[in-house]
């Protein structure tokens, strides 16, 4: 894509950054703060599973994750199609397996006010995910995506959920998809330390 | 002895943890979570484990000198009681996150980090092993294997779940088997044989029953050209069979095997073996015709009652490129074995197969 004037609706920047993470599948089921979501689904190439029971979303998600060793990816709408991917997360997030849960959610102004269909999904996912957002400002959706995708595939794998209010996906932004992440506080240890292998290497040399 | 655990999976370790296991010729056991992770049929591989595990997995592990912990977080499925665990071992932990490290165990000496990463450097530093060397301890364990097998009592009463799995492995033996939670998961677990990783997808820590259909669908979606089977039982396989619908509209051919004992099996068997069978609410027979039910829905439906018509079955259900349900009416009472009981510590393992 150019990079000028790439104006475009949070939905379709939501289609555009899942396409930037190479994602090729993904499963869910709509709900009407997702109607926006869908019709970018409609309009694109992004092969999309519907499943019959969210939580088969989630766990479709996993299946996916554990045989290609990818990022498994679900969508399901706000309040009961939130709550019905809860025990998909937790099972992803006690096997350690890369998984973005999108979910969405109602519109900002009504957050809190007891709306249709709305659950505090950040909340309720707290202690299953390895992180989560609630997208307050669609000019932060690429952000956001980039950084789930790394959290959930990096270090320990694990769940990350991204929330996105409704009228988030109808604002509209400039994209523009970041090149890498910065994260403080999180940087995953790959190499171990040498002082340690070689304690362990002298240990197994002495073990019969 | 080596522990390895999911995370040998995650990063993409086996090769190195093939390499490490052959390099200082030590046996290797792999959790739940880690099976695939190294292939079950070489010599220095004791099986699963635990719980469930082979007793000659467990024997090792209380008899060896140091145990190292690759990705692995010492789950009490597999520990038993803890106190008795491994009690002869010095502990080395390998594991990408700090907070794992002497999280349930002491650990000796920790390394953080990947387990691709460490185990090649361990290849590097680590002086090999012959392995006239190790010949003493390799003996002991080979004596375990032969004296403790796995095993079931054979066909004459009724179909084997156990033998189904055997005949899954030898009609499709590059499957990738998906489960759902309880005896069949076990059973797929010991019967099945794994050379590949990412072969083996089942839900462990949190023990999901319902897990295993959509996670089928989702792994046929992902790796199209495998076969795919999902190992159920028919309690686990009621609480989403609604996914018949995703499997068919979708066109994704995945076979379920319902190891029908007409019980929540899992839990029968503590009732068998710890509340002298009372069965409260465990029994769920003739819940639903799973072949009316896969036709009703569009897919393949086949019952089998006979051991003679597991094979035939198998081979229709691999042939037919639909999704397919196949209805195993399984002997109803059989258990899962061996078994340490919750809280033992895991060389006390029982023999619980049915005369």
């Amino acid at each position: 894509m150019s990079e000028n004037n790439n104006k475009m609706t949070g939905a379709r920047a939501i289609i555009e950054c899942l396409y930037e993470e190479n994602v090729e599948v993904i499963f869910g089921y709509p709900g009407g703060v997702l109607l926006h979501i869908y019709d970018e689904i409609y309009k694109s190439d992004l092969r999309h599973i519907l499943v019959r029971h969210e939580q088969a979303a989630a766990h479709a998600a996993e299946g996916y994750a554990r045989a290609t060793g990818k990022v498994g990816v679900c969508l399901a709408t706000s309040g009961p199609g939130a709550t019905n991917l809860v025990t998909g997360i937790a099972n992803a997030y006690m096997d350690s397996i890369p998984m973005v849960a999108l979910t969405g959610q109602v519109p900002r102004s009504m957050i809190g006010n007891d709306a249709f269909q709305e659950a505090n999904i950040t909340g309720i996912t707290m202690p299953i995910t390895k992180h989560n957002y609630l997208v307050q400002d669609a000019k932060d959706l690429p952000r956001i995506i980039k950084e789930a995708f790394h959290i959930a595939s990096t270090g320990r794998p694990g769940p990350v959920l991204i929330d996105l209010p409704k009228d988030i996906t109808t604002e509209e932004i400039e994209f523009s998809y970041p090149d890498k992440v910065d994260l403080k506080g999180y940087k995953p240890t790959y190499k171990g330390n040498l002082q340690q292998v070689k304690r362990a290497a002298s240990a197994i040399e002495k073990a019969h | 002895m080596i522990y390895a655990g999911g995370g040998i999976l995650g990063s993409n370790a086996s090769e190195e943890l093939l390499q490490f296991a052959e390099h200082v010729q030590t046996p290797v056991t792999t959790t739940l979570t880690g099976i695939g992770g190294f292939p079950t049929q070489h010599p220095l591989y004791v099986g699963m484990p635990g719980m469930h595990g082979t007793k000659y997995a467990n024997y090792t592990i209380q008899e060896c000198d140091l145990l190292i912990a690759v990705g692995a977080r010492f789950d009490d499925r597999v520990t038993g009681k803890l106190a008795s665990f491994a009690p002869n071992a010095k502990i080395l932990h390998i594991d990408i996150d700090p907070a794992e490290i002497s999280k349930n165990i002491a650990v000796d000496i920790p390394i953080v980090g990947d387990a691709k990463n460490i185990l090649a450097s361990l290849n590097k530093y680590v002086k090999p092993v012959e392995k006239e060397n190790r010949k003493e301890w390799l003996d002991r364990i080979e004596g375990w294997k032969k004296s403790y097998p796995l095993h079931y009592v054979g066909e004459q009463d009724g179909l084997k779940p156990q033998y189904i799995i055997e005949q899954i492995y030898e009609a499709c033996k590059d499957a990738i088997i998906v489960t759902e939670v309880g005896q069949h998961q076990m059973w797929a677990a010991q019967y099945y044989k794994f050379s590949e990783p990412r072969s083996f997808i089942t839900s462990g820590g949190l023990g999901t029953m319902g897990y295993g259909y959509p996670a089928s669908i989702g792994a046929k979606v992902g790796k199209p050209d495998r076969v795919v089977f999902n190992i159920a039982g028919d309690g686990s396989f009621q609480m989403n069979s609604q996914e018949i619908a995703t499997a068919v509209q979708n066109d994704i051919p995945v076979i379920v095997a319902i190891m029908n004992n007409g019980y929540l099996g899992m839990v029968r068997q503590w009732q068998e073996l710890f509340f002298e069978k009372r069965y409260s609410h465990t029994c769920i027979r003739d819940s639903v015709d799973f072949v009316k039910l896969a036709e009703a829905y569009g897919a393949v439906g086949i019952r089998v009652e006979k051991t003679s018509e597991v094979k035939p079955a198998l081979e229709k259900a691999m042939d037919s490129g639909k999704p397919v349900i196949i209805d195993f009416i399984v002997e109803c009472e059989e258990n899962v074995s061996p078994m340490v009981p919750a809280g033992a510590p895991i060389n006390e393992i029982l023999d619980l197969e049915r005369k």
